[in-house]
Order: structure tokens, then sequence, then C-alpha cells
């Protein structure tokens, strides 16, 4: 077993300074503290909170929250204003339990709040570490999948597999794979396996999706290379109740359910969530088929048969809050199984026909949040231990054809590999989350944050390979994997907020330990150690009232993934010289909103060494490399514009030159990063009209188009590459064939909510004109589809 | 309609346009051109390019060119006649795949037989030839019609099957996994006995190497022959076939050592006339400089051309990829050996199919030395004991090999 590592002792030193500090807090103060929320419990930040006696006052945060100190005891007049809603005045006794304020809107200033007020979204749009937001709220009647609304996002570009539930790899600005961080709630989310993923996870159970391109927050602890997905969870203050289901070709069913019930008087809260996601994805596909007498190929059109998925997820949770030792407290119990049927390999030469894969995972977790020192000090912990079960079956004594037909082959054990398998392996984690905030001036905070993670896999396949030497199964010997994180950052604000700085300086420490076979198959123990720094800086300076301008540098490490390292015991397979990627990355960005339109243009530039990759490895396999050094500049660019009340249009485009470099090979040096998208755009146009049929309903119509720009597999020497401008027309100017080809792809649907915001109906049609779509591998992804979506939500 | 929605939407119609453009369509020329072929890999183990030349080429060679193809496995290749074979398509699928050339140089795609992985072929004649697919069978041989690349049937050897040979299991068995080679009507298929482990890969559990011997004429099963004392010919994953059928008539094929210690490296041979190995004659690696592993040869005019290695090679492969080559000439009945000199010491040939080839009557030889800027071909000089470079290509990849091709 790996040795507890060093920097655990940094975050018992800074739990300590947690200690000590806490220790002045708990001095007894009068002080008057609550939440205010909208009608649908959603918290609402800028709100005035005015005591009328002490003529004091609070505004509140991003999370709704306030808090009046230095408050003598008595009875007091708290009056809540703000612009867009009603203003209520309450008599309150201090001391006083937190206040749980629900502010009605007004229909009067409803424009004005429209105008000037700030969602949480935009909020985090405008941080000076760039973070484009998804925000949900306005899709979650859509029956869009995470997938497409993310690739309509300017830098961001999203290849699946296959259907619902196939792999999906995420590119930003250029990075993509493991070089992308994923959290949910500020948490790295590597517990939840492949349960809980922006793939699966129903639109509307989120509130946004936080997409950072490059600098990370203090609050994210990771060692990402490129930027990170954070899931943001939505957040309920009072009782709140949503279902929704939809229906959709290729036999597809996706379902949620979200309840929450508060008991503010006993401050106790439980809720839970619950979703469903089926699919036979048994759309078409064009395949060459191998003739099965004269043995040569000819391209035909199928349906896949053996590519059914089915997923289920749920949470129950319950907590206690606002009291005097946590301002939260939730414990949690998740769960999640999945079932897979394994249509193809890593590319479509062959299909399977009756391999299968499950995966499944009981998850507790517990959070930790309290603020001290007049709120001055916030701490926030997180914890879960868990074990991720997969299991693999390929026991197939032969293969299948595309049309299903079964051949036998007494030479297999398996249908994927000749071998076979039954592997069962079990992957344990153990992650603590830790962050510590602390305002030490108005102007200034500090903040830490560590994430310690533990991972071991220990597991079986009786057709799976055993060291030559020992004959023992090479899944049953354990392998650990340990890795902390460690950032601290200073966020400061000069020129009255007009400047707003952030400095974050982070450590990373990594440790593993496996057993592997040397080329004797002889068992050898085999462990490595990673320790790496990095400081990352981002700076906002406001050049006018809706305008500002966004400067980040940072120079990051990215250590090599369990996964990566181990591989999965099947196709992927294991690689132990990887190294940790480094990269230093820099961002300009400008942004600018008006009533009209908004536009933001960002530039960067980035220098990646020792990248890792997933590539194709003997035929069938994959295993993760250090490929070449890669730098190169990008540019995106997003344009929204209000035509009119009811129309407006969007717009947006990425071009990306992520080049090799150092490679000791002229015919590769300067080439384009193989199997990488380098211009990528969007349009889309949204109708959105009230009292269409009634008086009290309204509909929503939109179209999406997305155009992918052809790309390769292999290396295209740079003197070879097509000579339209930019690479953005023309062919290679050789015989290329691993060509993905150029894709666009429009999407057509609409919602109706017939009697307000309670029910919901939703339509899509994808891929319209049913146009071919590949992934990485040039795996052809599903054709035109139609979608049906219905929403309830009780409040 | 203000100035900022037409922009839009004419950036909208640009993107769509371009959205829209499609993909050129197959040339339709006639394929068969006769000239000259060189494969190359962008690294030693990547995908590559077949690249035409429409004269033998001399001097420095360009790589890349309107006549090249982007293969996306590069690791060897055959040809027969002005055929081109390959085990794996332009995609990297496993299988046969037949090229040949447009009259522009390009590449035209003839066919291709998709096989499971570690496939082995032989093109017998314009209308016959062989090939291994163990996802029809492990033990039974699939005919072919290389001008059609239609599979035809298949060679029925399950009478070898063995389920034990003495006390040992036989876990995997394979017959053509590393050797199928023809001469006068018969067809030599090695048969192995390996583990579900190695598949077959280094892996034999027997002593002794045994082939089938079928009868083309018939596609029948005739005997089975042994050679006592060796394991393995060939190596199935590799473009190289391992063999040479020499102008005296005679098989001669090249056991690698490989995975065996390096130690029992040899060149044995069936000669003309004959079925069964040649029990009185081998050429053993450890007979001249020590370990090796003999993976090309050529025989001509009572010569035996090779390569060796000129230190011992290490069974961990440590040293196999060293510049530590030399090519010789070995004199077939005394079995003295000369160095063929003027060339620089070059990288193994492994699956360099062409390592020493005969093109117009001339023998060359491939030497791959980057320290000294060489991957090229040396052309043997008339004296038999020297060569000289005539072209070479420029490059931090890596050359596979290279052909005449000429019907």
């Amino acid at each position: 077993m790996l040795k507890a590592p060093c920097p655990n002792r940094i975050a018992l030193f800074l739990i300590a300074i947690l200690v000590i500090i806490s220790s002045d807090s708990i001095a007894q103060t009068a002080s008057l503290r609550g939440k205010v929320t909208d009608e649908s419990g959603q918290p609402v930040q800028y709100m005035s909170v005015f005591i009328k006696q002490t003529s004091s006052g609070a505004v509140t945060d991003k999370d709704g929250d306030f808090r009046i100190d230095n408050l003598p005891h008595g009875q007091y007049d708290v009056t809540i204003s703000g612009v867009g809603y009603t203003t209520q005045t309450l008599s309150v006794a201090v001391p006083s339990q937190p206040l749980s304020i629900t502010l009605a809107t007004s229909e009067e200033q409803l424009e004005e709040v429209t105008v000037e007020g700030k969602s949480e979204t935009q909020i985090a749009r405008e941080q000076p570490i760039k973070a484009d937001v998804v925000d949900l709220k306005a899709l979650s009647t859509q029956p869009a999948s995470m997938v497409e609304v993310m690739n309509r996002s300017a830098g961001i570009r999203i290849r699946q597999t296959g259907g619902l539930g196939s792999t999906a790899n995420l590119m930003l600005n250029g990075f993509q794979g493991s070089a992308i961080k994923y959290f949910k709630d500020d948490v790295p989310m590597d517990y939840l396996g492949a349960g809980y993923n922006y793939t699966l996870v129903p639109v509307n159970v989120l509130d946004r999706v936080e997409v950072y391109k490059g600098v990370l927050p203090t609050k994210l602890g990771a060692d990402a290379l490129g930027g990170c997905i954070n899931l943001v969870t939505k957040k309920f203050y009072k009782r709140y109740a949503e279902a929704s289901y939809e229906y959709a070709s290729f036999n597809t069913h996706r379902a949620s359910l979200n309840v929450f019930y508060p008991d503010t008087a006993n401050h106790f809260y439980v809720g839970g969530e619950a979703f469903y996601n089926h699919s036979d994805n048994n759309y078409e596909v064009t395949v060459d088929i191998t003739d099965p007498e004269k043995g040569n190929q000819f391209e035909d059109k199928v349906r896949l048969f053996h590519n059914r998925f089915t997923h289920y997820y749920g949470e129950i949770y319950g907590g206690i809050t606002n009291t005097g030792w946590a301002d939260d407290f939730r414990i949690s119990l998740a769960g999640y199984h999945i079932d897979r049927e394994n249509q193809h390999g890593s590319n479509m030469s062959q299909a399977f026909g009756a391999s299968t894969s499950t995966q499944y995972s009981v998850i507790p977790s517990l959070r930790y949040k309290k603020a001290f020192a007049k709120g001055r000090l916030r701490f926030d912990q997180f914890l879960v231990a868990n074990t991720i079960h997969t299991e693999l079956v390929d026991t197939a004594r032969g293969t299948y054809d595309w049309y299903g037909n079964f051949h036998p082959a007494s030479s297999r054990r398996g249908e994927i590999t000749t071998r076979g398998s039954m592997s069962d392996i079990g992957f344990s984690y153990f992650i603590s989350r830790s962050n510590i905030a602390l305002d030490v001036s108005p102007d200034h905070t500090l903040e830490w944050n560590v994430v310690h993670s533990r991972f071991s896999r220990k597991g079986s396949d009786p057709l799976g390979l055993t060291f030559a030497t020992s004959g023992r199964d090479i899944l049953s010997v354990p392998a650990y994997y340990n890795k902390t994180i460690v950032s601290m950052g200073l966020q400061s604000e000069f020129l009255e907020g007009r400047i707003v700085n952030n400095l974050i300086g982070k450590f990373y420490y990594s440790e593993i330990e496996a057993t592997d076979g040397d080329f004797y198959g002889n068992e050898e123990v085999r462990d490595a150690y990673y320790t790496r720094w990095g400081i990352a800086e981002a700076v906002k300076f406001l050049t006018g009232e809706r305008s500002f301008i966004r400067i980040s540098a940072e120079a990051t490490t990215r250590l090599p993934e369990p996964e990566e390292i181990f591989g999965d015991g099947n196709l992927k397979v294991s690689n132990f010289e990887l190294k940790p990627e480094r990269s230093f990355n820099t961002n300009l960005g400008y942004r600018f909103d008006s009533k009209r339109y908004s536009l933001e243009v960002n530039g960067f530039y980035r220098i990646t060494r020792d990248g890792i990759l997933n590539v194709p490895y003997n035929f069938l396999y994959n295993r993760h490399e250090n490929v070449e050094h890669t730098k190169g500049p990008g540019l995106e660019a997003d344009m929204t514009y209000n035509i009119t009340e009811w129309l407006n249009v969007n717009g947006n485009f990425t071009y990306q030159e992520p080049r090799i470099f150092d490679t000791g090979n002229a015919e590769k040096e300067g080439s384009r990063q193989r199997n990488t998208p380098y211009f990528f755009a969007n349009l889309g146009a949204n109708f959105s009209r009230a009292s269409v049929l009634g008086t009290r309903d309204r509909l929503q119509v939109y179209w999406y188009f997305t155009f992918v720009r052809e790309y390769y597999l292999d290396y295209v020497p740079k003197d070879r590459e097509p000579d339209g401008v930019l690479g953005l027309w023309g062919k290679a100017q050789f015989d290329a064939s691993r060509v993905i080809p150029n894709q666009s792809t429009q999407t057509l649907g609409f919602t109706y909510k017939p009697l307000g915001d309670h029910l919901t109906f939703g339509f899509q049609c994808k891929n319209i004109f049913n146009k071919d779509v590949f992934d990485n591998f040039k795996l052809q992804n599903a054709g035109r589809s139609f979608h049906l979506k219905a929403t309830y939500t009780i409040q | 309609m203000n100035i900022f929605n037409v922009r839009f939407w004419f950036a909208f119609a640009a993107i769509a346009i371009l959205g829209a453009c499609s993909d050129d369509d197959e040339n339709p020329n006639e394929g068969g051109k006769d000239g000259y072929l060189i494969m190359t890999a962008t690294e030693k183990w990547d995908a590559g390019y077949f690249t035409s030349y429409d004269d033998f080429p001399e001097g420095e060679v360009e790589k890349i060119t309107d006549q090249s193809l982007q293969i996306g496995t590069a690791f060897g290749f055959r040809s027969f006649e002005n055929w081109i074979f390959i085990s794996s398509n332009a995609a990297g699928d496993a299988g046969v795949q037949k090229y040949s050339l447009r009259e522009d140089g390009t590449l035209k795609d003839e066919g291709f037989l998709p096989t499971a992985d570690y496939l082995q072929y032989l093109v017998v004649d314009k209308t016959h030839g062989y090939y291994l697919d163990i996802n029809r069978s492990s033990i039974n041989l699939q005919t072919f019609n290389p001008s059609t690349m239609e599979r035809t049937g298949e060679v029925d050897l399950s009478s070898l099957v063995k389920e034990k040979i003495g006390d040992t299991d036989v876990e995997y068995q394979v017959i053509g996994q590393h050797t199928l080679a023809a001469k006068e009507g018969k067809l030599y298929a090695g048969i192995t006995y390996g583990t579900i482990t190695g598949q077959g890969f280094g892996d034999d559990i027997v002593d002794y190497i045994e082939f089938a011997v079928i009868d083309i004429a018939t596609n029948t099963l005739q005997k089975t022959i042994k050679y006592e004392g060796l394991k393995s010919i060939g190596w199935g994953s590799s473009g190289n076939k391992m063999w040479t059928l020499g102008d005296d008539g005679a098989l001669y094929f090249c056991s690698t050592g490989l995975r065996v210690g390096m130690a029992t490296s040899s060149v044995i041979r069936i000669k003309a006339g004959e079925t069964e190995f040649d029990d009185e004659w081998i050429i053993k690696a450890t007979d001249y400089i020590g370990p090796s592993s003999i993976a090309t040869v050529l025989v001509k005019d009572g010569t035996l051309y090779l390569e060796l290695a000129s230190e011992a090679l290490l069974d961990d492969f440590s040293n196999l990829q060293d510049i530590i080559f030399d090519y010789y000439a070995i004199d077939i009945d005394t079995k003295e050996e000369t160095k063929i000199t003027g060339m620089p010491q070059h990288h193994y040939a492994w699956a360099n199919e062409q390592a020493i080839t005969e093109i117009d009557g001339d023998i060359y030889f491939w030497v791959r030395n980057l320290d000294d800027d060489i991957d090229g071909y040396y052309k043997l000089n008339e004296n038999g004991t020297s060569a000289t470079q005539v072209f070479n290509v420029e490059h931090d990849g890596f050359m596979w090999g290279f052909v005449k091709l000429d019907d």
C-alpha cells in the first residue's frame, strides 16, 4: 500500500488555521442572517435589506444570502426591496433564526429587471476567469441532450461514439480527453463513473453548466490542462417537484424526477432526484459488409442491432440547515446502474452482437458548509467513498456480421478479442474536497482548496490475461493511485471594482503503484510519483458599463489518470510510461452586452508538452500516449442579436491551430494535431411569442445549424494541407484517405406552454436532412431523429 | 432589415454553402500501370504513405507527392507483377488489400478481403491465392482470386486438428499464420501449436517446424513435413513473408529466433523437385557472428544474400533496433560468407519484404542509418562484394519497402 502523501499535512495545516480563526468567531454576536428567493425558489442577488431603526443594511449575494452584524437585541423593521420585486417589510426580533424571505415579482418593473438585473449565469460569465455558462433553465423544456446544448457554444466540440450512452470526447480550445476535468457542484466527479455525466444528465436536472476555458478558479481543484466543466445542480429553498418524460426515435425514453421539501422552522430538508435513460440506439449506418461467400466488401445501410443502453440514477438526500454549527450539513446516498450492449469497437469495421457491459455503484457522500467570523471565513467540506463495479462479457465463440447473423469460429473465445472476456473489476474511490475562503478585507479574498483522491482497482477475468510466469490473473493484483491537488488563490478588486484580479498557485501530487508484466511475463511491481507546481493569473478590466476585457495566463499540469495508465482491462491497454502533460495557456477576451446584442471575442494561445491522447493501438485497441508537443493560437467569437422582442439569432465560430512541434520529424513538424477539428461554427434562431392560441400560453420555435470542417485522422504535412485560406476549403494535396469529412446538421424544434409555466411540451427534429455525421475514428452517429418531451412542475 | 441583419444572414449562407460541399468522385481511370513504389511510415510504427514513381528513383527522392496515398498502417507490403498487396486497408482495418497504379500514378483500390488480425496471404498467380482468416477458421485456409479479389473457397485441413501433443494440451492451433509459400504446384503452410495468451507468436509448445503440404491444383492436403530442432518460421504480423524462392528453384525459409532466444535464427530450405525439408542443409546465424535474427534472404547464382547483426542480439530485444546490421553474401555450398562493403550499418529488415530485392537482374539492399542521413537503396556492384547508393529518401520517418511494378 502507498504511504499517506505529504499533501495531507498541508490539509491538516489548513484545517488548523481554520480552527484557530473559528475559535475567535464563536464569540456571542447578534447578527441577522437570511436568504432571499423568488417565487420559483431561486436565490435573488442584489436585493437591499434595510433596518429602519439602525439605518444599517446589506445586499444579498449570489446565493441570495445576507448578513447584518452587531445588532443590539430588540425588535426591528426589516425592509427587503429591489428592482423587479415587490418590497416587503417584516418585524423581526433579534437574536433570530436565519430568515427565509420570498419576494414576489413586480410586473411593472419586470422589464427593468430583465435589463439591469444579473442572473447567476451572467455573473459567472463576467468573472475574471473566463467561463461560458450554459443556462439550462431556458433550455430545460427542450428535448435536447446536454451534448447538443453544449455543442452550440463557441469553443466547445463534443464528439460521441454513438447514440445515447456512448462515450463522449469533449474539446475546449483544442484540449480534449482528460485534459478537461469535470465537476459536480465544485467537486471532481470521478467517483460517479459513467453514472452521472453531461451526456446522461437531463438538462432539467441542472441549473447550469459552467465551462471554464483555461484558468480554473481556486474552488475547482483539479489538474486540468485546458479547462473544466462544472455541472451546477438546481438549488431549492421551498417545496418543489418537477417531472419530465421524453420519447424519441430509436425507442429512446428519458425520464427525470426532482423533489425537494424544506422545513424552515425545524432547519432540515429532504429531497431527491432520479432519472432514467434508455435507448435501443438502433439507428441506420452505412458500413462495409463482408460478403460471406465472396469475402469482399460492399457498402450497405444497416440498422444497428446490438446497441441498447439502459441507465438508472437515483439520489436521496437530507440535511440540516441554518443552525449554530452548520449552515448546511447534507448527507446523500446515490446509486446508478448501467447496462450496455456493445455494437462495435473503436471503429466500425467489425460488428459485435453478444457482448455486454454493466456498471453500477452505490455512493454515500457528505457535505458540510459553515461560515465563521461574521461570514468572513467560509468552510466547505465534501467526502465520498464508493466502489464502481464494471463488468464486461465477451464470450461469443465466433463473429457477427452487420445483419446480425452469427458465424461460429472455434478458434475464438470472444467476438471482440479472440481471447474473450468475463472481466469484473472494482474501482474504489475516496475523495475529500476542502475549501476555505477568507475575506481579508472588503476587496481581498483568500481561498484554499484541497482535493485528495485515493483510488484502487482490483478485479478478475477468467478469460483475461495472466502473468506468464505466475499464471495469476493480471486484474486480480491491486493497483493504487493517489492524487492531491492543493490550490491557493487571492481575488482582489481595485479602482472600485473596475479591476478584478485573481492570482492562483497550485500544487499537484500523485503516486501510482501497480504490478505489470515484464517482457518475459514476470510480475514486476511498478510505481511512479509525480510532483508539479502551477500558477495562474487572471484579470478583468471594465472598459465601460457594458463591456470588459479579460486577460489570463497559466502554467498548468495534468497528471495521468488511472484509466490512462492502467487501461480498462479490455480494449484500452495500460501504459506505464505516461508522463504528466504540461501547458502554458494565455487568453485574451472582450465582451460587450447591450439590450440589442451581445458580442464576445476570445483569443487564446497555448504551448502544451507531452499531451496525452487516446489513439488506436493494434487495430482494435486503444491506449493513451504522450503525443507530440502542441502549440498554436485560436479564436472564437459569439454574437447574439435580438432582431425583435420575439426573435433573436445567435452565431459563433471557433478556429484553432493546435500544431505539433519539436517532433524531430520534418514531415510532422508543424502539422495540425491529428483527429482534432480546427474549425466549427453554429447558427441559431429563436422565435418566442406569448398568447398564441390562448391568453396564458407561450410558444418558442428554434432552429440550429452546426458545421464542422473536415479534419484528418493522421498527420498531414503542412505543405500538403488544403490550400484554401486557413484550410477552410480545398482538399489535402495528396490522397488523404483518413478523413472525417465536412459535417453539417440542422435541428428544428418548438416548445409550447399551454397554461403558464407548469406544463410544457417540447418537440424537436435533429439532423433534419439526415446527413452523415461521424466521430473520432469515423464512427457513424445517428441520422434524423424525432423527440417529444413533456415537463410538469409543481411549486 | 438593417445592415447587421444582412451581414449575419450572409455569414450564415456562406457557412451553409461550405457545409454543402461534396467530395470528389473516384477517378474512374483503369489500373495496372507499371512503375516504382516506395512505402514510408511517418514514424516506425505509425501510419504512412505509398508513393509511386514513373522512373527508377535516383538521388534524393521526394517522399510525399501527388502520387501518394495515405495509409493507416505502414508495416511492409508485397507485390505480384504490377499489383500491390498489403495486410490492411487505408483505414487500417486488417485484411488483404490490393492496389494498382492508375495512369496518373495514383493508387487505385482494387479490392479488400477483410480478416481477423494477424492474417497471412499468398498470391500464387493471377487467379489463385490463399489467405488465413481466423474469423472463418484457424485451420482451413481460404482461397481467393487475386484478379477479382473475391474469395473462391476453402482448403479443408480439419484432419490436422490436434487436441494434445504428448501430454500437452494444444490451446491454440493455427495453420498458415506465419508461413504460406508455394513452389512447383505445392502450397506449404506452417502449422503453429501455441497458447491462448501468446496467440501463436513465439509461444510454440513443440520443438520442431511443421508444414502442411497442399496440392494447389486440387486444394487437397497431401502430407505434413517436419524439421526438428527449430521453432517458428516467419512472423505473421509482418508485411515481410520471410521466405524466398531462389533462382535454383528451392524455397528458403527464415527462422527469426524472435522470442526463442535469438540463438536459433537460421535459414532452411526445400530444394527444387523436393517436398521435404533439406535436413542436410542449414545456415545458422551463430555460425558467423553470434545470435542474430535473419528475416530477409535472396538467392541468386549460388549465393544467398542475408543480413546479420554485428553483435550478438539480446533475447530481450534491447539491441534489435540498433544500427548494427550488415549484409553478407554466403556461398550456398561452402557457406563461406563475404561482407558486402560500401554501405554503412543499417536497421533490422523486419517488415521490409524488399530489404534485399532483385530488379531487372540487379540486386538492391535497403540501408537505413539516420545517423548518416541515409534511408535508401544500394545496388550491388558487379564485383559482387560491394554496393553503391542509388537513391535516398531524406526524412525522419521510416521506409518499409521499395518495388518495381512490372506486368
